[in-house]
């Protein structure tokens, strides 16, 4: 009860605390007046180690001094018994002199070193002393002194000293002592007359005004709500008095507060309850998403696998001899098919991009490759409409990059495929450009430019929004879902760039975006270039073009190959300027204004041989005919888009030998594309197929006889293992969802028998876990369906040509 | 005539002042004083002497000690008659008798009944191919006493006169140097050696002389007065009988028994020894 006090608890509160200070004040007193005393200490015995050493040093040579003398004398006597050889006498004596306490040991030899009295003592001698008279030397003496006793002497003589000083050093411990027990206690009288001010303060000032609040509280308590508590001014108390008033007024109003707080609770369980239901409905959407996934690679599968059939057959079919309107309807179904393919893929990347499940390769990637090939998608359709498809790589941009060589072709060809819908006339041009490079990682900028139709403002906000259009009459006028930018903006975002736009209605449209990729340090096409630029050096090149981004383009591509290029826009320049002055070869574009390509070439022949001056024809006509491309004109034939590597091979072939031209070339390419029927003779290889599509089946069948192929097939996993298990097969194409045991199995069981064979998955399922599930069931490739002739003889001529391939 | 008794007294008493006068006188002149020479740095000699003196001096005869520093100066003494008498051993005695200075009178014999001497040859024992042949000697240190019949003589005399040699205080310091590795060879008195060899354990004696010398003879200068050379020799000659304290005193203290006539004839070996070690009546002590 005692303790309950508050005032008590304070006191106590105190009284520690200064008793502590107290405490920690004396302690840290007594342990400066301890040091200093232990220093001084220290000091005094330093003092007195250092008067005893010299002390000892001082009797030590007294006593060197005095042995001297003495040794000496003896010395000076023993002249003459020595020359007598009266030894006993020199013994007598000597034995007196060692007698003396400052001898300890004496030897007295002959001049030739023969002991005539040795010592008591087997000691070194500290000094010699010669027998001799007028320089006639008799013997010596060595002797040895005895510092012993004198020793002792110091000792005791400092001893006593420090005896002395130990006393002095006592009597000052005894003061220190003193000095603390009077600062103990003044410190302890010190804590109670604070102590003792500090509670009379606070009794005054908190207890009792504590104590009226106590009372008025325990009165409100009773329920005497009626009477406001006495307010004084000032301190915190007051301040809590008048609290009190006011919590007096709370309590007034407690019932309109209770009901408050139950209609609270009440909103608040409501809350719970929402929340509760939130979550549900949050896990029905994850589980909702997932449904989605699946049922979207289901879908996927699903529609993919009639829709390999329709192209395949389509394709196959477009082979045979077909009337001109057969060929149309064939031609609308493929690109049927295909369209319905993009828009398969876009929506299941849409899908991947939105749920997060995109990743992203890091692979080698060469940037004039990937350019070029997004150009081959799109060169058919751009020389339909006459759309000049021109691209340039800056000198600086790094040739080979790492990142993920199809998401960039994808954006690429969304973009490249934009500009060619809603262009009627001019060009794209595709430009890549370095910003900046920072440790290695080189920030690219990527221009699609076209001379299209624009975008009006009002259209701008809407144009990265997915399932939406520029507006739905464009939808409906150039097709397409809506997803292309959509996806390309998610995707560069996931290559941490950005992507935008500027537009000017009527004058066309670039699109811009930039990418961050590692560079790659390797030499540029090397196999090539580098070994032939040579033979191009500062050979004159007449470029004649009506585009100037191609003339600007054509002149720097020539210029780094070392030779002297010459543009004009129009072909009467073109001829002045070859009437005046020699050029080694001509770049001639097709279609030039008042007058084309060839016509130009003929009337340059009227004056310029074949042999003198050696003409290639630019041009976007795919397959030109002997009329077109008349060989008595011109030596080369370059399809637009122009491609680095066509023109400078076409340009070695004319200036190089015979031999080099063929190096310079790319002969397997050309021989693979040009051969494909033949593939089964350059590739004898033994195939089985494990699919249990019937038209699945009937499309591989087709290709594989394209290809001059024999080939077993596998109705399901388990036939395909005992299949694969008695004989050897080279490459194995696995389908992996089959009736019995699936692909997956089958593989897995295949490598676990040790059959090294070849194994590709072809799997209607576009998606990346697909990929990786079937690489880690041990298969060695991948095949998306639909499959195409051209990825199937790529993928055979690909593992054929692997030498270590299992 | 009448002499009366007070001039009767005066002339009495004059004539026997007069007669005690010459009486002393007479007595005076009677007196036989004795003039012994001794070396100088010879230590205690006088406590020697002092039971002798004593002795002499009961038998009415003064004895007085005369210092000199050297043999040469004893020499000169005896020639000069500054001193009468000398007990020296039988090299020196030898030497002065040769030099026709002095001449034997008597000589002591020891409790142990002994009165010549002889030279001992010592080495180490752990000499073993001593030979006594000079030329095993010449590549030695060879250490004696000096002016030694059995000493430095000797050794001259058997290996010449120009010989180098250790020449030591006395034959107690020649058998001490020997032994603490000094000299290689020491040639020293028999009697020294019969005395200390029990001491010196390490030593051994190798040869010693055929021939025996007279010790510690008392020579008496040829100047000195005949009777008191008689009364000398008598006085000491008497010793062996004389059974007074004094005399049994100063044979106690000189460990003997009484002294024997000596002559030349004693020294028929020492004399031929000392004269092959190049003395002759010029021999001046080598100083």
């Amino acid at each position: 009860m005692f303790f309950k006090h508050i005032s008590i608890k304070f006191m106590i509160a105190v009284s520690v605390s200064v008793l502590v200070l107290m405490f920690s004040f004396s302690t840290f007193f007594i342990y400066d007046l301890k040091n200093i005393q232990e220093h001084q200490r220290d000091d005094f015995i330093k003092q007195l180690r250092s008067i005893r050493q010299e002390e000892e040093t001082t009797f030590s040579n007294l006593i060197k001094a005095k042995g001297k003398v003495l040794v000496k004398t003896f010395a000076t006597n023993q002249y003459e018994n020595m020359k007598n050889y009266d030894y006993d006498a020199v013994e007598e004596m000597a034995s007196n002199v060692q007698k003396n306490h400052l001898i300890a040991s004496l030897n007295v030899k002959d001049p030739e070193g023969h002991v005539i009295f040795k010592g008591k003592e087997n000691r070194k001698y500290d000094f010699r002393v010669p027998i001799e008279k007028e320089g006639d030397m008799a013997g010596y003496v060595e002797v040895a002194l005895n510092l012993k006793p004198l020793k002792k002497r110091a000792l005791k003589a400092a001893n006593k000293i420090n005896m002395l000083t130990l006393n002095s050093v006592k009597e000052t411990e005894l003061a220190v002592h003193r000095i603390i027990v009077i600062t103990v206690i003044c410190a302890g009288v010190g804590t109670l007359l604070i102590c003792g001010i500090i509670y009379l303060i606070f009794f005054l000032t908190i207890t009792r005004p504590l104590n009226s609040l106590r009372d008025a509280a325990e009165a409100i308590a009773n329920g005497k709500l009626d009477s406001d508590i006495p307010v004084c001014s000032g301190n915190e108390i007051c301040q809590l008095a008048q609290s009190l008033n006011h919590m007096l007024n709370s309590l007034r109003n407690e019932k309109l507060l209770k009901e408050e707080v139950e209609r609270r609770k009440k909103i608040e369980k409501e809350l719970v309850i929402a929340k509760e239901n939130a979550e549900k409905y949050a896990q029905d959407a994850l589980d909702a998403a997932k449904v989605k996934s699946d049922f979207l690679a289901n879908m996927s599968h699903e529609i993919r696998t009639p829709m390999n059939g329709v192209i395949g057959m389509a394709e196959l079919l477009s082979e045979t001899d077909l009337s001109e309107e057969q060929v149309d309807y064939v031609k609308v179904i493929c690109e049927s098919g295909d369209s319905l393919l993009g828009i398969i893929n876009d929506i299941l990347d849409f899908s991947k991009i939105e749920s997060g499940h995109m990743e992203l390769e890091q692979i080698q990637v060469s940037l004039q490759d990937l350019i070029e090939s997004v150009f081959d998608i799109f060169k058919r359709k751009a020389s339909e409409k006459g759309i000049e498809l021109i691209h340039y790589l800056e000198e600086d941009v790094p040739r080979y990059v790492k990142g993920d060589p199809g998401r960039i072709r994808q954006i690429l060809v969304n973009l490249v495929s934009n500009a060619i819908k809603f262009t009627k006339k001019g060009e794209i041009f595709l430009s890549v450009r370095k910003n900046n490079e920072n440790n290695g990682v080189a920030e690219l900028l990527f221009s699609v430019k076209d001379t299209g139709i624009g975008i009006r403002h009002d259209q701008k906000e809407k144009l990265f929004k997915a399932f939406s259009q520029a507006n739905v009459s464009t939808t409906r006028k150039y097709g397409g879902t809506g997803l292309g930018l959509a996806i390309s903006q998610r995707l560069v975002h996931l290559m941490q760039g950005k992507i935008w736009f500027e537009s000017e209605e009527g004058i066309g449209t670039e699109f811009l975006f930039t990418l961050k990729l590692p560079a790659i340090d390797l030499p540029v096409d090397g196999t090539i270039y580098s070994e032939q630029t040579e033979n191009l050096r500062n050979k004159k090149v007449l470029i004649v073009d009506d585009n100037a981004t191609n003339r600007k383009i054509l002149s720097i591509q020539c210029r780094k190959w070392d030779m002297i290029p010459t543009a004009f826009s129009k072909a009467e320049d073109g001829l002045n300027a070859l009437r005046k002055s020699e050029f080694d070869v001509g770049l001639l574009d097709m279609d030039l204004p008042e007058m084309d390509g060839v016509e130009l070439a003929r009337e340059i022949r009227k004056f310029v041989k074949k042999d003198k001056l050696p003409l290639m024809l630019i041009s976007s006509v795919q397959k030109p005919t002997n009329v077109e491309f008349p060989g008595e004109l011109f030596s080369f034939y370059i399809p637009k888009p122009v491609k680095q590597a066509h023109l400078f091979s076409a340009l070695q072939r004319i200036f190089a030998s015979h031999a080099e031209s063929e190096k310079a070339t790319n002969p397997r390419k050309i021989h693979r594309r040009d051969k494909i029927p033949e593939l089964s003779r350059q590739y004898p290889l033994e195939l089985l197929l494990a699919e249990d599509n019937p038209i699945n089946i009937k499309l591989v069948d087709k290709i594989f006889s394209k290809m001059g192929y024999d080939f077993d097939v596998a109705k399901n996993g388990q036939e395909a293992v005992d299949m694969a298990t008695a004989k050897n097969y080279d490459i194995i194409f696995m389908d992996c969802q089959m009736p019995e045991k699936s692909g997956y199995d089958a593989t897995r069981e295949l490598r676990e028998k040790g059959v090294k064979s070849v194994i590709i998955a072809m799997t209607a399922n576009a998606l990346e876990e697909e990929e990786k599930k079937c690489r880690n069931a041990g298969m060695d490739d991948y095949l998306a369906k639909p499959v195409h002739i051209s990825d199937l003889s790529a993928k055979i001529t690909q593992w054929a040509e692997k030498p270590s391939s299992r | 005539m009448s002499i009366s008794k007070r001039t009767l007294s005066a002339f009495i008493f004059k004539g026997l002042v007069i007669l005690s006068s010459l009486s002393f006188a007479l007595y005076l002149a009677a007196d036989d004083s004795l003039k012994i020479g001794i070396m100088q740095d010879k230590r205690g000699m006088a406590e020697h002497f002092a039971p002798l003196i004593k002795y002499f001096d009961t038998k009415g005869v003064k004895v007085q000690l005369i210092g000199f520093n050297s043999y040469r100066n004893a020499a000169e003494k005896f020639r000069d008659g500054k001193i009468d008498a000398m007990f020296a051993g039988s090299g020196v005695a030898g030497t002065m008798i040769l030099k026709g200075l002095a001449y034997p009178l008597v000589r002591p014999v020891s409790v142990g009944g002994w009165s010549t001497y002889w030279a001992v040859v010592l080495v180490p024992k752990s000499n073993n191919d001593f030979k006594m042949t000079p030329k095993y000697w010449s590549s030695k240190k060879i250490i004696c006493s000096a002016l030694a019949s059995s000493g430095e003589f000797f050794c001259r005399a058997f290996l010449g006169k120009n010989t180098k040699l250790l020449i030591a205080g006395n034959h107690g310091n020649a058998i001490s140097a020997l032994a603490k590795g000094v000299a290689d060879i020491a040639v020293v008195k028999n009697r020294v050696w019969d005395a200390v060899k029990a001491r010196y354990p390490d030593l051994k004696k190798v040869a010693e002389d055929h021939g025996k010398n007279p010790n510690n003879t008392l020579i008496v200068s040829s100047k000195i007065d005949k009777n008191l050379a008689d009364k000398v020799k008598k006085i000491l000659l008497s010793l062996k009988n004389d059974n007074s304290p004094e005399a049994e005193s100063l044979k106690k203290a000189l460990k003997i028994t009484g002294y024997i006539v000596t002559t030349k004839h004693d020294f028929s070996h020492t004399i031929p020894l000392i004269k092959h070690a190049g003395v002759d009546k010029n021999y001046d002590f080598g100083d």
